[in-house]
């Protein structure tokens, strides 16, 4: 075997062999496919003005419950279609068509988090004139799915306040690539050790520029912060075309 | 776990090159990892292995190279390298920062049969 390159070619000593062994510079992104599947949705987004927002959060945070929730108390006012990412069932899905029809499952199986691809394939079951919001429920992982773009305007990271004030600083690139972050289940605080001011400051070391709303989808507490968030970014957006 | 997907974009990556410029072989693949990128070495180069076997990139050696965390200072503008995403500015002890490199995740380098 040749020393240089490892091939197979035995009549070739070290250093005299007649390849055409050539190094290959690039710039080429692992993640380029993704990317521009991605790029393409959010331009699609943009045509019809959809604002489209990515959930990322640890399982159980609160994703489903809080969308449920949205749907009973905006559902009236503007139109939403839903994305729901988990490995396994539609629970989720059989959740939120309570409220709506407009909901789509997709089941990665083994795999830990949306892409841009599943999501290009999941606009093709809803139905999208005149959407005012299309929110997309992650795989619960607060890990994988920051990694790979869909196409949102935004990333928003839920952290429910059961799963501990250290959580940001554990699990920092959903927080870092995020733009809003609700810490959900306040109505539970008085029962946990929960620092949130401390966990406040954690996530802004990660990122100072975050947005944070407090919240509980049980006593609804905070909710109208949530809303409001809401309308904001809707008319924001509209305001932009 | 989301390093299988990696490591099948960056096959796919490899056979469309292959393919597209006519090499006869690729002997290795440089992947530049961003310290703060969410990949684990040994968990890519696993998913690499079983991926390969029994393909035309089974004798592929995939190389990592881990690429440091620099960034800029935003509010004082010193250049440092930053240990994770949330430590502070090594001058000032500000934590806004315009991340220079740490983030990437990228084919930097292949050597090919022509
Ligand atoms: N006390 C309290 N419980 C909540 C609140 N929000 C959600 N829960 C409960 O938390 C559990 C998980 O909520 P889900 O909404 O299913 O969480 P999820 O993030 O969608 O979970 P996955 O999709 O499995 O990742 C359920 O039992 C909810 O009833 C809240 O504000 N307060
Ligand atoms: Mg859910
Ligand atoms: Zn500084």
């Amino acid at each position: 075997m040749c020393k240089t390159c490892g091939c197979e070619d035995k009549n070739f000593a070290v250093g005299n062999h007649e390849h055409h062994h050539e190094e290959i510079l690039s710039e080429e992104k692992v993640l380029d496919f993704n990317d521009k599947l991605a790029e393409e949705n959010a331009k699609f987004f943009r045509q019809k003005n959809i604002l489209c927002f990515n959930f990322l959060s640890s399982p159980g945070s609160g994703k489903t419950t809080l969308l449920e929730a949205t749907l009973r108390e905006l559902g009236n006012y503007f139109k939403f279609g839903l994305v729901e990412g988990d490995q396994q069932t539609d629970f989720d899905a059989q959740r939120l068509k309570k409220f709506t029809g407009n909901v789509v499952q997709i089941n990665t199986n083994k795999g830990c988090h949306l892409d841009a691809h599943q999501v290009q394939h999941a606009l093709d079951n809803l139905d999208l004139e005149n959407l005012d919001f299309l929110l997309v429920e992650n795989v619960g992982n607060l890990v994988c799915p920051s990694m790979f773009e869909l196409g949102e305007q935004k990333k928003i990271v839920i952290l429910s306040v059961t799963e501990g004030d250290d959580k940001p600083l554990k699990y920092p690139n959903a927080f870092f690539e995020s733009e809003l972050a609700i810490i959900s289940k306040t109505d539970l605080l008085p029962y946990v050790d929960f620092n949130v001011y401390k966990c406040i400051e954690f996530i802004k070391r990660i990122n100072p520029k975050m947005e944070i709303i407090l919240l509980s989808t049980k006593s609804m507490e905070g909710f109208d912060d949530w809303k409001d968030w809401l309308i904001e970014q809707k008319q924001n957006f509209t305001n932009k075309f | 776990m989301h390093e299988v997907s990696i490591c099948k974009a960056i096959l796919d990556l490899l056979a469309k090159k292959k393919a597209e410029k006519n090499y006869s072989k690729i002997y290795s693949v440089t992947v530049e990892v961003g310290e703060f990128q969410l990949v684990v070495k040994e968990a890519l180069s696993l998913a690499f292995e079983v991926l390969t076997k029994e393909t035309e990139f089974e004798k592929t050696k995939l190389v990592q190279k881990i690429v440091p965390a620099l960034a800029v200072c935003k509010d004082c503008g010193e250049k440092q390298e930053r240990q994770n995403l949330y430590s502070e500015c090594k001058k000032c002890g500000s934590f806004s920062f315009e991340m220079l490199s740490g983030m990437e995740l990228k084919i930097s380098k292949m050597e090919v049969e022509t």
